[in-house]
């Protein structure tokens, strides 16, 4: 049985033709069980346990962006009732970089499809400090102060010095003031970067047990391209300044975070075009 | 929180199976240990082994023993380096340590102040010369191992 949460931006005015598009198709398909809206009495994590725990639906399907599939996700992995049976799936309805991942097409009928296949992945699953799970990468950024003074000053700031972070890996600890630092435990989002490096997508792949440290430096001379990449299966982020991580572009943490990787940990409905 | 199939999971690669790239802005301190290949284009204090390769770029700056199977030096190296098979120092490369190396060859303009081992199988030869800075006439020579 397939259960889909969604939120309030997917039910908004806006998106009204695209949810009828998607209600239809799986209701077409046969596959349209039962959904739940997100508000203020009903969050992700009491729907999809909720949904677990019924012991009717093994499917759990996002319906959204990045932040529906990684609080879904989360919920998911936190539910007690959650088992090997599980699946997770995503019908991607604004820009995704977990529908690239996955290979959802962001053609409401297409994504319907894929669902409906049911090709299943086992992927694995970051997590920092235990608490937060995703299935992307935690992207390290300078924290931007608001008011326009603020503004002011992180120009000067910028121009001035880029906070340092520190990474301890295994026996050695990396310090970079790099532009851009992310820990990716899929390629997407920084594809270009590693193509440029001569790094293949395939080496950051979410079934290979090891998360990547990526930091890069845009110089704008290709042939001075600035990239570092490790692999590892557990780092702890540290830094001095006022840095904040943002865990799939969605949930904002602050250092110190201890970061692992457990092996396969969720079930996953893909599609054609899957970057792992 | 994690409910873990342990039973369910294999690893599909190891450590061994990873390239590692150290970015020009990047400084290691510590042991960069590895079982793959690596290109260092920053800083690193501390040691540097793998059973790879290591590619020490121009920019690179290492304050550390190195120690690879073939090692290749464009950049600045202020420790003692090993190469199980060959080394390779290219002409802007620097070496302030001792070497050791089953097949070394040494480009034009590069700089080595040390002393250098030939190692042969398994057994590594008394150390030879000492010279500061050493260059070769020949814009890149190879030294093939010596036979014991």
């Amino acid at each position: 049985m397939f259960f889909y949460v969604y939120d309030k931006l997917v039910g908004s005015k806006k998106n009204t033709k695209k949810f009828g598009q998607m209600q239809t198709k799986l209701n077409e398909l046969g596959i349209l069980n039962d959904k739940a809206e997100i508000s203020t009495t009903t969050t992700i994590e009491n729907a999809v346990d909720g949904a677990l725990s019924s012991g009717r639906h093994y499917n759990i399907i996002a319906v959204g962006d990045d932040a529906t599939a990684h609080y879904t996700i989360n919920a998911i992995l936190k539910s007690n009732a959650s088992s090997k049976k599980t699946v997770f799936g995503l019908i991607p309805f604004d820009p995704s970089y977990i529908a690239g991942t996955l290979g959802m097409s962001h053609d409401i009928e297409k994504a319907c499809l894929a669902i409906s296949r049911r090709k299943l992945e086992k992927i694995d699953i970051g997590y920092a400090n235990e608490g937060t799970c995703f299935i992307n990468s935690l992207n390290i950024t300078c924290k931007r102060l608001g008011s326009s003074v603020g503004k002011l000053r992180n120009i000067f700031s910028r121009q001035k010095k880029r906070p340092t972070v520190t990474i301890k890996v295994r026996d050695f600890t990396v310090k970079t003031s790099a532009q851009r630092i992310a820990i990716c435990n899929s390629p997407a989002g920084w594809e270009e970067i590693l193509k440029k490096s001569g790094v293949s997508a395939g080496k950051v792949s979410p079934q290979d047990g090891f998360v990547d440290l990526i930091t890069h430096n845009d110089t704008g001379e290709p042939a001075k391209e600035d990239t570092s990449f490790i692999s590892a299966q557990k780092l702890e982020i540290t830094s001095p300044d006022k840095i904040t991580i943002l865990a799939d572009y969605t949930k904002k943490l602050q250092p110190p975070i201890k970061v692992g990787v457990g092996k396969q940990l969720l079930k996953v409905i893909v599609g054609k075009e899957r970057n792992f | 929180m994690f409910k873990n199939n342990e039973e369910d999971m294999e690893t599909i690669k190891t450590e061994g199976d990873i390239e590692t790239i150290i970015g020009a802005s990047v400084r290691v301190e510590g042991d960069l240990i590895g079982q793959n290949n690596m290109k260092i284009f920053g800083q690193v204090a501390g040691k540097v082994q793998t059973k790879g390769d290591i590619f020490i770029e121009e920019s690179a700056n290492i304050e550390a023993d190195v120690e690879a199977t073939n090692v290749t030096i464009s950049g600045t190296v202020e420790g003692s380096v090993k190469a199980i098979e060959r080394l390779k120092v290219e002409k802007s490369g620097k070496i302030s340590g001792d070497i050791a190396a089953k097949i070394l060859s040494i480009a034009t303009g590069a700089s080595f102040s040390g002393q250098c081992n030939m190692i042969n199988g398994d057994q590594p030869q008394s150390p030879t010369t000492t010279s500061k800075p050493k260059e070769k006439p020949t814009p890149e020579s190879t030294t093939p191992p010596k036979q014991g």
